[in-house]
Order: structure tokens, then C-alpha cells, then sequence
């Protein structure tokens, strides 16, 4: 350094050797022997910022992983340390190179991206520190400061050439596809002679194409593409020959387009989208509507494809999509027929997806009531002399149920499905898919237990298949038997966690989601909120992850595969499972916001004795255990215990509503075209009384779908709440005022009555009785409208028939009103337990045991297995 | 190296079998005369795959409920343990049709014992297909496939595992080795004629019958079928690998 460090840093002689020491004994891990030297040097100088900034980092470092008890204040130690060496030795980098490695191990990466800043400011050459600080801008997405460090980097260190294709990647990032182009080009043309393994140079020249294709440069990555295949640095196939395509099509060069499809379908006849890119080069556009013409145009050139890869589906399977009509009829029996003798059992999940077509779906039923009706009569469904198999009765009987009960029907014929089903299991009892259909039917049906029986029949058949095992699990937490399913997925979880803690370990986003589900349907919030947040943790984790691969994917050069993680990421939360957990945790958020009250635990005395037990218990299992830790020998230092293992810490928050905007807030960003995101964005922003903020979500809903019922409820309690508001100030009032008319054109009781004339879906009924109760509509006039849901005309939808049955238990007083709702209820749906009284479903539980008997069966030794 | 060329090493190959093909039946078994049978048999089109499986704790819920749905009898669960024997295991076996279990065959093995009066014999007790999947040869072939395996031996038996400690590869106890086995011995309900020409047409002779062997189905009679020449009734000459053509 030019300038001598300022006096307070130096150290005479002896200590400077012992600091040079200290560094080295960190990076060899010796922390014990680092610390001691640290000591030595603090108890002459105690304000030498830097020694003691390494103090706190070798501290830090010596620590378990995970976490143990008695390490938790040692960490807290070395935190409070490397902050007091920062305000000893502010223009030191070493005390904020420290300060940005213990917030990056914390995963704060705000305050290390900061913390990093601050130490290359003080040491602006220092290759690790910008290294890692590159690695956390670009955690942190500020591409332009990221783009600048690499820039900086290179100019340090040109020969190598992996910092070369960082700042190509970095102005990828950056946006800046012309300059990430002009780097690679230039690197191109001052080096002749590289070191890259071939894996690795065909890795960045596919991904050179790639950024030429998005840059709109098509002609210029053709070049290089055959550049390349010329000079055998890349593959002829796989995807030089999809990007190959892809130029082609861009380029308008449909002639070579359509041959280099027809290349790839040579390659992987199975892929649709080959297809589909195939026929796009047709001249056919698949997203518009489709002619007469075109559609003929489609099923010719497909039928050709599925002459010359007679082993294919997918040219058939296309077929069904694109015809209609006898065509359709025609093509789909000869597939349906295909699969049954093929006893392929995902043939109707295969099927159904056309069932968005009506006429289709009427279609198909036809076809396969025509297959069972001929294999009944002859054992055969061709016409020479030999017999089908009999499986292929089987499957179609299967097929058959599944087609009734789906829930696409418009009277979904649950008893008939069942029929068959029976049907099939007296033809074959041994085939597990046939209980698990049956298991599905009734719980389409409403009866949740009869199923959870029946999936664990499928189960019984087979002890060592995980999938059979996970779905009775999941019947079971649908049936309320939180136990039951845990005893069942303890046969395949790690044998010394809970299944509940390896599951979570696991990142099992349904497991998580379904026991969630169960106990709030049980009540339970403190333990639902408390697995919700762990599904919601999941991708936290999938974020945090993602840090270590800013430096590894640019040594292994995989820039490809780097660039779709970086935008799998940007889009994480969009995922399914985070938006029903983040949903369904909204909504209990609000709930204790509405009323703090369910945050107490009622407990009666008997549960309260039974806690005490556990407790005592508990204690006596932990004295044992130290004692036995002591006379081992061994110190017990066991990891930090869950704070909070029911979750209701979490549940009695004081924030409930910022805790339920951090969830949401993702999915305004990534899921903003779903109806549902607006929908639980208002109910948060009323109760906070942002009440443009609640206006905008109503408008986006609006705009989204304008007729949907919830949307209806909540513009009336808008309304309601805005016009008995008087403290608003006059300049929301006026926005107010002038916006409301677009979602509210009349008044608000014409409003209700011509929703609720039109209303027949259950959730209309639904909601619009609850928009009747914002217009302090009567009691008995809320009945009527729900007492619809129950009527013949209705479909029946269990859903919301519980949710109406709950909302009528809130409000109505007299016992028989409420008898007289569940009574229709349980008439509609006769087989929905929920409806049924406790003393019922005690009986039919009883006669359930009985019938699994026949199934089970040494159960010794599957509990032996089990150990 | 010597240890490894003597002791037997453990190999999952008997665990699931080749697919059978049903229609070489005929060809490969002349002598059993299956042509007599198949007269009125149709065929069967498209062509179906058939296998076996070895009997496990795991599939042990799909054979009981074969059974249940078959047989009369409900068997108890230690013969559900029994059958599972290792020294069984290229015998008992499940039959997968196009993928689906439709039945299973059960034995046992008598008069083992060196110094015992009778020849060593292979007892079947259970021989199950459910009904919509019979006369497609698939009983025939199940249990001429036992008594191949019978007659020939797996060398080595798969090894014991424990029950109630963690199995590793080294702590597997190896089964002894098995001896050949030519004689088989079934049980018939008196009346089922059905069942009692099945084994004829296998080589099976009627030689007594026992009486009060079924106690809880009528007739409690069993006729006792014996076939005392496997190899004979295969059609096998002694040495033959059980593969080769004839």
C-alpha cells in the first residue's frame, strides 16, 4: 500500500508476527490455536480493531454445524466482537471483510452485499473480497454494480479465462446482450491458443447461440453454429440441432425450418413441443382459432408422423387435440383401444386433458361404454377369432368410473362409478389402482373416511411402494387423522427424526400443505400457521441456495444451465405450492387480526392433566439422558431445540397483518394474474386501512374476472366500510368516490338482489349470501339463498356447503334454522360425513375396521420392518 | 480370491423373473400334451407379457387377498411366513399377467431328511388364478415352472435375512444348499374334477385318498396326487439344463 496504515492499526514487531500467524492459523482451521494467539495480541493492545474482527471470525468459524445449545451465545459473542472491531477500526477492510462474512453465513444478504461494499472501498484490489462481493450483488440482483466488480476483476486479472465469460455472462444480466456479444467476440480474436476442456468450450458456445437467438441476431448465431459443428467443438443433436430450428423459424427460412424439426422428431419422436414447432412452420398458427382447413392440414401431417414412428404416441395423442367430430370419434377409439390392451394405467389422465371440450368428453364416455358393452357380450373386441385379454375389460371398467366421477361432468355420477369399480375389483382384487380410484370417487363424494379406508387397502397390497404409502398418508390427514398418517409415513422417513422433521428436511411441499390443512380443519391454527410457514421457509431456502452457484457455475462454465437458474429463481414464488400455503396462511393471519382471541388455547382439563404428563415426562426422559451423557463421558450438547414446537408463538404475533403482507407481497409481483392473489390482497389491505391500495387490488380482480363471487362479497364490504368511515381524509374519499362507480354502477342493494337472482353455483350462493350480510340483510333472508345450495338443481360441492353451514352457525341463534341447513345438506350429499352426526360416523368407522381386516395381517413383522 | 470362488455370493437375478412366453409352451413341453387342451382354447391377441415374483413381506397383503378370493380356506399367518422361506424362493411364486397379480403357487418340501421313508417330495399347498384369467395356461405354466426349479436347484438359495436387526450384505446368513427334489405330491377336493384332471394332464397319478383333510369345507375328502417322476413328466433328461431345447 502507498500510504503507511494510520497509527492506531500497527503493531509493534512481535505482534505483527503473531497476526500474521492468526491469519494463517484461520485459514488452516486451526481455530483453538488462532484464538489464543488473538488473545495475546488483545491483552497488550485491546483496541486493535483487526485482531479482534479476526477473533470474532476464527470464533465464529470454530462453531458446530448445526447449531448447538451451548454454541448459541459464543455466536452471539462473535457478532457483538466483529461490530466492536468495526467501530474500533472503521477504515479498515479486514473488520468489514468480517462484518459481510458473518451476515452472509446469517444469510443477511443485504447487509453483507453492504458490509462488501464498505471493505472494497477501503482495499479495492482485493481479489477474494471481490469475488464474494461479486457473487452478492448478483444475490442481491444489482446486475449494473456486479457488472462494474467483474469489469474491475478482469482488468486485474486478464490471462484468465474464466473471469472473460463472467463478464460476458454479467452483461447478459445486465441486459446488455450487444456487449456481452462484442466480449465473447473479442476474447474470440485475441487468443488463439486456449486451455478450455471441449466440454466446456461446446458449453459456452451453445450458450454464446443462445443470447444471439435472444439478442434477435439469428443469422449471426447460425454462423457460429456451424462454425462450430465444422470445427466439432458441439454436437450435431439434441439441442444444436433444437436451437438449429429455432434460428431457422426466426429467420423465416420455413423450408429448412421444417427440416430441421423433422431432424429432431428422427431424434425424440415424443416430444410435443417438436411437433407443435413442426406444424408452427407449417404456415399453421396454432394459438389462433383453428379453420376447417388447418385443422385437416394438422391431422394429415400427423397421421404421416404416426405412420413413420409407429411406436410413438404422441403424433396420436396430438391428433386428439387438433380433430373434432366423427374425425375425433374415429381417432379416439383407436387410441383408448390402444392403451387398454396395453393396460396402460395413466390412459384416462392421458385423455382427460381434452375434456375442456365438451362435445369430447361425450365422446369418450360413449367410446367406452361401447368397449365394456362388447367385452361383457364376447370376451373380444376384434372381430376374427381370438379373445382379448382379459385385463383389457379391466382397464376399461377403470377408465369408465374414473370418466363418470370426474369432476368435469356436469352431474358428476359418483354411485355408478362405484358400481364399476366394484365391478372391476370382483374381476381382479389384486390391482392397487382400482382401491386407490375407489378412494378417490368417495372423496369426491364427500365420504373422506370411507376413503382414507379404501386407499389403505391399495397400501395393504403393497408394503414397499412409497407412492401407495404417501397417498393413504394423505387420505388419512383428509380424514382427520393427523396420527394415523404419521405412523404410516414413520415406514418410510429417516428412523431417528419424527416423520414430521424429515419431512420438512425433505422440503415435502404436499406433506406440508395437507397436515396444514388437516389441523386447521381440526382447529388447530397455531399448528397449521406453523406449516405453513415452513412450506413458505422451503423456498426461502431454494433462494438462499442458489448463492453458492454465482462462483461455481462460472468455474465449471455451465452458463447455460446458470442463466435459467438465475430466471428460475426471479420467478420461484409463482410456484403452485407456495401460492396455496402463502394463501392459506393469509388467511388465518387475518383471522387472529379479526380476533386476537383465537390465539388462547382452549384446552379442557383432561388435555391439560395430559400435557402435564407429557411434560413430566419429557423432564424425565432429559434427566436420563444427562445422566447417561455424564457417566459416558461425553459432554451432551445437544442441537437448539425447536423454539417453538405447537406454533403458537407464531400465531400470537403482534404484526398479523405484516406477516401476512411479507407472504403476499411475492405473489403481487409473480402471480398477479391469478384472481386469488387480489382477492387475499384485499383482505389484508382493508384491515391495514390502505384503502387505495384495497381499491387497486379490487380493480386488478375486476379486470381479471369481473363476475367472479368473491369479488362481489368484497366490493360490498368496500363499500360498506368506506361510506361508514368518516375519519378518512377528503383526498382518499375523492379518489374513492370517483373509482368506486366503475366496480359499483348501481346501488348497492340492486347490486345484491341481481347477483343473487342470477347466482347457481354454489360459491355464487355462497358469496352472495355473505354480500347480503354486509347489507344487514336478515337473518332468514341469508338462509333462503343458502338453503339453494342444497337444492337438486345445485351441483353439489361440498366446499362450500361446509363454508355455508359454518358462516349460518355464526349468525343465526336458533338451533332449528341451523338443523334444517344441515339436514338439506347431508340429503344432497348423503355420503359426506361432514354433514353426518357424530354418533354416525362412530357407527360406519366401526364397520370400516371390519372390512380392512381381511387386508391386514402381520402387522408384526411390518412393524419389525419398520425398526 | 478362493473365498469368493466357494462361497456362494447373493444375486437378485431369481427375484424377478423373465418374461414367459406363453405361446412356446406348446413347443417347449411337448410331452405334457397341452395341444389336448389348447383345442378350444382361443387366442389370445395382442400377445401379453407374463412373469414371476418371488414372495416378500411386502406383497405379502396381494398374495393373501389372491387367496381369499380363491380358496375356501383362510390360512393362518405363520403359513403366510412359512412360504416365504429362502430355501422356497425359486418356487413360491406370484404371477404378474400384463403387470397385474392374478395368482400364486405355494409349497412346501417333505421328507427332506436324509434317512426318511419316503422320497424327498415337493407338497404343493396352494395353487391360485383368479377366475377371469383362466385357461390361459398361466396356472399350467406357474406350476411347471416350479417344479423345473424343483428339479433344478438355484445355486446358491438367496440368503436368510434377520428380522430384527439391520441387514447388511455381510451379516446375510447363506442358506445351505438345496437338493434336487423329483417327487410332488397335491391335494385335491374330492369332487373337483376340474382341478383333478389339471394334474393328470400333468403327470400327476391319483394314489389314495385322504379322508377328513379339509376340516372346515365339504367334502372334507382330498384325493392325493403324486407325481413320482418330475423329470419324466417334464420331459427332461436328468442333466439337461432346464433352458435347453429338446
Amino acid at each position: 500500500m502507498a500510504h503507511p496504515p494510520p497509527k492506531h492499526r500497527q503493531l509493534p514487531d512481535k505482534e505483527t508476527k503473531l497476526f500474521r500467524e492468526l491469519l494463517t492459523q484461520y485459514e488452516l482451521k486451526q481455530y483453538k490455536k488462532g484464538i489464543k494467539a488473538a488473545d495475546t495480541i488483545l491483552k497488550k493492545f485491546p483496541n486493535h480493531g483487526e485482531t479482534l474482527a479476526l477473533k470474532a471470525l476464527t470464533l465464529h468459524s470454530s462453531l458446530p454445524e448445526p447449531l448447538t445449545v451451548s454454541a448459541v451465545p459464543k455466536k452471539e459473542e462473535a457478532e457483538a466482537m466483529a461490530r466492536l472491531a468495526i467501530k474500533k477500526d472503521i477504515t479498515s477492510h479486514i473488520t468489514w471483510h468480517v462484518l459481510g462474512i458473518l451476515a452472509k453465513s446469517r444469510k443477511d444478504w443485504d447487509e453483507a452485499s453492504r458490509a462488501f461494499a464498505m471493505a472494497r472501498k477501503q482495499d479495492p484490489d482485493n481479489i477474494p473480497l471481490i469475488r464474494d462481493s461479486i457473487a452478492l450483488l448478483t444475490h442481491t440482483r444489482q446486475y449494473s454494480a456486479a457488472l462494474a466488480a467483474r469489469h474491475h476483476y478482469l482488468l486485474l486479472r486478464p490471462p484468465i479465462r474464466a473471469s472473460w465469460f463472467a463478464l460476458v455472462i454479467a452483461h447478459q444480466l445486465n441486459g446488455d446482450l450487444d456487449e456481452a456479444l462484442q466480449v465473447y467476440n473479442d476474447y474470440q480474436t485475441t487468443l488463439k491458443e486456449e486451455g478450455a476442456t471441449g466440454p466446456e468450450k461446446s458449453q459456452i458456445l451453445l450458450h454464446v447461440i443462445r443470447i444471439c437467438i435472444e439478442a434477435g441476431k439469428d443469422q449471426e448465431g447460425l454462423d457460429k453454429l456451424r462454425q462450430g459443428v465444422k470445427d466439432k467443438i458441439i454436437s450435431p443433436r439434441g439441442e444444436c440441432t433444437l436451437l438449429k430450428a429455432q434460428m431457422f423459424a426466426n429467420l423465416g427460412r420455413q423450408e429448412d425450418a421444417l427440416q430441421t424439426y423433422q431432424e429432431l422428431l428422427e431424434q425424440n419422436s415424443d416430444n410435443l413441443e417438436y411437433y407443435k414447432g413442426y406444424l408452427q412452420n407449417k404456415g399453421i398458427d396454432l394459438s389462433a382459432e383453428l379453420t376447417e382447413e388447418s385443422r385437416s392440414k394438422i391431422l394429415e401431417t400427423l397421421s404421416g408422423f404416426a405412420e413413420s414412428f409407429p411406436r410413438s404416441a404422441a403424433p396420436r395423442r396430438l391428433a386428439l387435440d387438433y380433430s373434432t367430430g366423427d374425425k375425433f370419434r374415429e381417432l379416439a377409439k383407436a387410441y383408448i383401444v390402444k392403451g387398454l390392451e396395453r393396460g396402460v394405467p395413466s390412459l384416462f389422465v392421458d385423455v382427460k386433458g381434452v375434456y375442456t371440450d365438451s362435445d369430447k368428453m361425450k365422446i369418450v364416455g360413449e367410446i367406452v361404454e361401447e368397449i365394456v358393452a362388447k367385452l361383457e357380450k364376447d370376451a373380444s373386441l376384434s372381430d376374427d377369432d381370438s379373445i382379448s385379454p382379459p385385463t383389457v375389460l379391466l382397464w376399461a371398467y377403470y377408465f369408465l368410473s374414473l370418466h363418470l366421477s370426474h369432476p368435469s361432468q356436469t352431474t358428476p355420477d359418483h354411485t355408478r362409478s362405484l358400481t364399476l369399480l366394484d365391478q372391476a375389483l370382483e374381476h381382479t382384487p389384486t390391482l392397487p389402482e382400482l382401491y386407490m380410484a375407489k378412494a378417490m370417487v368417495l372423496k369426491r363424494s364427500g365420504d373422506l373416511l370411507n376413503a382414507a379406508y379404501e386407499m389403505e387397502k391399495a397400501r395393504l397390497l403393497d408394503g414397499q411402494d412409497r407412492f401407495l404409502n404417501g397417498k393413504a398418508a394423505k387420505y388419512w390427514l383428509r380424514a382427520g387423522e393427523i396420527k394415523k398418517s404419521e405412523e404410516l409415513l414413520a415406514m418410510f422417513t429417516k428412523k431417528d427424526l419424527t416423520p414430521t422433521q424429515d419431512l420438512t428436511d425433505l422440503q415435502c411441499l404436499w406433506f406440508l400443505q395437507e397436515q396444514g390443512d388437516s389441523y386447521r380443519n381440526q382447529g388447530n391454527l397455531a399448528m397449521a400457521l406453523k406449516r405453513y410457514q415452513a412450506l413458505a421457509t422451503v423456498f426461502q431456502d431454494y433462494e438462499d441456495d442458489q448463492y453458492d452457484f454465482h462462483t461455481y457455475c462460472m468455474r465449471r462454465m455451465t452458463l447455460g444451465a446458470y442463466i435459467s437458474l438465475m430466471r428460475y429463481e426471479d420467478q420461484l414464488r409463482s410456484h403452485p405450492g407456495y401460492f396455496k400455503g402463502a394463501l392459506s396462511a393469509i388467511e388465518i393471519y387475518t383471522k387472529v387480526f379479526d380476533d386476537p382471541s383465537i390465539t388462547e388455547e382452549k384446552i379442557s382439563p383432561e388435555e391439560e392433566a395430559e400435557r402435564k404428563k407429557q411434560a413430566k415426562k419429557a423432564q424425565k426422559a432429559e434427566a436420563k439422558a444427562k445422566k447417561a451423557a455424564a457417566t459416558s463421558g461425553e459432554k451432551a450438547d445437544p442441537p437448539v431445540p425447536d423454539a417453538d414446537p405447537t406454533g403458537i408463538q407464531l400465531l400470537k404475533t403482534e404484526t398479523p397483518l405484516e406477516d401476512a403482507l411479507k407472504l403476499w407481497k411475492p405473489l403481487e409481483r409473480l402471480a398477479g394474474e391469478r384472481i386469488e392473489t387480489w382477492l387475499a390482497g384485499y383482505e389484508i389491505l382493508r384491515r391495514q386501512k390502505l384503502y387505495l391500495a384495497a381499491l387497486k387490488a379490487l380493480k386488478t380482480a375486476q379486470s381479471i374476472s369481473p363476475s367472479n363471487p368473491t369479488l362481489h362479497y368484497q366490493i360490498l364490504n368496500f363499500n360498506k366500510i368506506t361510506s361508514s368511515n368518516t375519519e378518512l381524509p377528503e383526498s382518499i374519499k375523492s379518489v374513492i368516490k370517483s373509482e368506486l362507480p366503475s366496480l359499483l354502477s348501481t346501488s348497492p342493494e340492486e347490486f345484491s338482489s341481481s347477483f343473487l337472482e342470477k347466482a347457481k353455483s354454489p360459491e355464487e350462493l355462497y358469496e352472495g349470501a355473505r354480500g347480503l350480510l354486509q347489507l344487514n340483510g336478515s337473518t332468514e333472508k341469508v338462509k333462503d339463498v343458502l338453503l339453494k345450495l342444497g337444492d337438486k338443481s345445485t351441483k353439489p360441492s361440498i366446499e362450500y356447503m361446509t363454508k355455508s353451514l359454518d358462516l349460518f352457525r355464526s349468525i343465526s341463534e336458533s338451533k332449528e334454522d341451523i338443523e334444517q341447513l344441515r339436514s338439506k345438506y347431508a340429503e344432497k350429499l348423503p355420503s359426506a360425513w361432514v354433514f353426518k352426526s357424530s354418533s354416525e360416523i362412530d357407527k360406519q368407522i366401526k364397520e370400516f375396521e371390519k372390512s380392512i381386516e381381511g387386508y391386514q395381517g402381520e402387522k408384526s413383522v411390518e412393524q419389525s420392518e419398520k425398526k | 480370491m478362493s473365498k469368493t470362488s466357494t462361497t456362494p455370493t447373493y444375486s437378485t437375478a431369481g427375484t424377478v423373473s423373465a418374461p414367459i412366453d406363453l405361446s412356446e409352451l406348446k413347443g417347449e413341453h411337448t410331452t405334457l400334451n397341452l395341444t389336448n387342451s389348447s383345442k378350444n382354447k382361443k387366442l389370445v391377441k395382442p400377445n401379453v407379457k407374463v412373469t414371476l415374483t418371488s414372495l416378500t413381506v411386502n406383497n405379502s397383503g396381494t398374495l393373501r387377498r389372491i387367496n381369499s378370493v380363491v380358496i375356501p380356506i383362510v390360512y393362518s399367518d405363520k403359513f403366510y411366513k412359512e412360504v416365504r422361506d429362502p430355501l422356497l424362493d425359486d418356487i413360491n411364486k406370484l404371477i404378474y399377467y400384463a403387470d397385474i397379480p392374478v395368482g400364486a403357487i405355494c409349497c412346501k418340501f417333505e421328507n427332506l431328511a436324509k434317512g426318511s421313508k419316503e422320497p424327498p417330495t415337493l407338497v404343493i399347498l396352494t395353487l391360485a388364478i383368479l377366475a377371469p384369467y383362466r385357461s390361459l395356461n398361466l396356472g399350467t405354466s406357474l406350476i411347471l415352472s416350479s417344479l423345473k426349479s424343483c428339479l433344478n436347484p438355484v445355486i446358491p438359495p438367496p440368503p436368510v435375512p434377520s428380522d430384527n436387526k439391520t441387514n447388511t450384505r455381510s451379516s446375510l446368513n447363506v442358506a445351505p444348499p438345496r437338493q434336487k427334489v423329483n417327487r410332488a405330491l397335491a391335494h385335491v377336493q374330492v369332487g373337483n374334477d376340474d382341478a383333478k384332471r389339471f394334474y393328470e394332464r400333468l403327470g400327476f397319478k391319483e394314489s389314495g385318498i385322504e379322508e377328513n383333510y379339509y376340516s372346515k369345507v365339504e367334502p372334507h375328502g382330498a384325493i392325493i396326487m403324486i407325481c413320482e417322476d418330475i423329470s419324466a413328466a417334464l420331459g427332461e433328461e436328468s442333466q439337461q439344463q432346464p433352458n435347453g431345447s429338446s
